[in-house]
């Protein structure tokens, strides 16, 4: 594939460099405050192009939780990717809570949510949240990490995001 | 027993959605323990162990420990949470799930009036099978299986009067059916006698086994013959001699399940020169004969 940038053929008018789309300028004209038109802005990353990379992963796996030896809460879900929607199931009696607390002990004093055996809770995890988990004892656990990246290019609109180079 | 016991969180490791506590008892005193909470308790088809009493942690109880029971008749379907960070007071240990025996056993029991120079006996270790459950269960009928001792060849002491007992478990049990066969013609004027006994605790000073028996079946005979007593348990019964050629069989109503250890003995009229033996066979089971009409018939 020719490179349109190289070929000599193909070279843009010097008149055209530089030359982008402009913004609409940024003046509130409602409530919703100024409006990003630029679609690349926040964009997702593309999947990597090696195997296992990437954060557009969706993750299964059996997590089981042990008593904590130094009340460190252990991390479930590290939300320092994109946004995720979190599947959990206990599998035995536990009692095992989740939350986005760091301190959710003692398990059965209302900091996080307590789960029930054979019942499924999500919970969508928005970027930077990391989800905590705590059990007296040794139980299982189902976990799916299901990533949202539409989230974050949604996330960025609402909230104004920047337009690379202005 | 087997030590150290099954660990509950090995269960839930490789998978399992139980924990099944399986063993010989080894002790009047055993104690087991679960590090695993779960959501029903049930007594499992090998126990001959009728009673398990569970103890959990409660922190509304001065000691921070409750107690339930798990029966042959009646399971506990309702979540437990062992709270392995936590402890109990005044002992400080560990807020894990207990579980013992509420039967009584002795591993040296011997029957009252056990004569300790000439009486043999043959002492069968009751097994504890409790079972507990991590998922909930829609319905739980716990039940224990009929179980069936068989005792091929119990040696006979050759001195005259001198007892050679098989003692078995027989908690909760609401049926037997006993069977004997032996060599009539070296038990000429000699006894077969079943009894239940509960067990007591009391002081041991003195001779004699701490139980107290029940005599349910005293048979003379005076030939070859298979004998076969099948009862309920509980009623008294003496039946006269049997001539030479007849079986026998009797069945006797009572109140089912009162007898923690059931023994069957034979004894010599006038014994012979060489040691002899006969063969038994016991089924016990939970479930009542129909027919509780005491009955004898030859």
């Amino acid at each position: 594939m020719v490179d349109s940038r190289r070929d000599p053929r193909r070279a843009v008018p010097a008149q055209q460099l530089g030359q982008r789309t402009s913004m609409v300028a940024a003046t509130a004209t409602g409530k919703i405050g100024p409006i990003n038109l630029d679609r690349t802005g926040a964009s997702a990353p593309a999947p990597k192009a090696q195997t296992g990379a990437g954060d557009n992963r969706t993750q299964l796996f059996t997590y089981l939780t042990k008593l904590p030896s130094d009340r460190q809460t252990p991390i479930l879900y590290n939300g320092d990717r994109l946004w995720a929607k979190v599947t959990v199931e206990l599998e035995t009696a536990g009692p095992v809570a989740i939350g986005q607390q760091q301190n959710l002990y003692p398990v059965l004093g209302g900091q996080g949510i307590l789960l029930e055996t054979d019942q499924p809770y999500e919970v969508i995890i928005a970027k930077g949240t990391r989800l905590y988990i705590a059990s007296n004892s040794v139980n299982r656990v189902k976990v799916k990490i299901e990533p949202l990246p539409w989230m974050e290019q949604i996330t960025a609109l609402l909230m104004g995001g920047k337009v690379p180079g202005q | 027993m087997t030590y150290p016991q099954e660990s509950a969180d090995d269960y839930v490791i490789n998978g399992y959605d139980f924990f099944r506590l399986n063993t010989l008892l080894a002790s009047p005193g055993d104690i087991y323990e679960s590090t695993q909470s779960g959501n029903a308790f049930a007594l499992g088809p090998e126990s001959d162990i009728s009673e398990v009493v569970v103890a959990y942690f409660d922190q509304q109880q001065p000691t921070f420990m409750n107690q339930l029971s798990v029966t042959s008749d009646r399971g506990f379907s309702a979540r437990l949470d062992a709270n392995n960070i936590g402890t109990y007071a005044p002992a400080n240990r560990p807020g894990k799930i207990y579980m013992w025996p509420a039967d009584l056993w002795n591993p040296d029991f011997r029957p009252f009036g056990f004569d300790n120079t000439n009486d043999r006996i043959i002492l069968e270790t009751p097994r504890l099978d409790v079972i507990q459950f991590f998922k909930q269960q829609q319905s739980m009928q716990p039940q224990r299986r009929d179980k069936t001792w068989t005792f091929q060849s119990v040696a006979m002491n050759p001195v005259t009067a001198a007892r050679s007992y098989v003692a078995i478990p027989f908690y909760g049990r609401k049926y037997a059916n006993i069977c004997v066969a032996l060599n009539a013609g070296n038990m000429q004027g000699g006894f077969i006698t079943i009894q239940g006994h509960r067990l007591t605790i009391g002081d041991q000073s003195g001779s004699g086994s701490p139980s107290i028996p029940k005599i349910l079946a005293v048979q003379d005979w005076g030939g070859r013959a298979m004998y076969s007593f099948q009862f309920n348990a509980g009623a008294v019964q003496s039946v006269g001699p049997i001539t030479s050629g007849q079986d026998m069989s009797a069945n006797v109503s009572g109140n089912g399940g009162m007898f923690d250890i059931l023994t069957v003995d034979v004894t010599y009229g006038t014994a012979p020169a060489v040691v002899d033996k006969y063969f038994c066979e016991i089924t016990v089971s939970d479930t009542p004969a129909a027919n509780g009409v005491v009955q004898l018939t030859a």
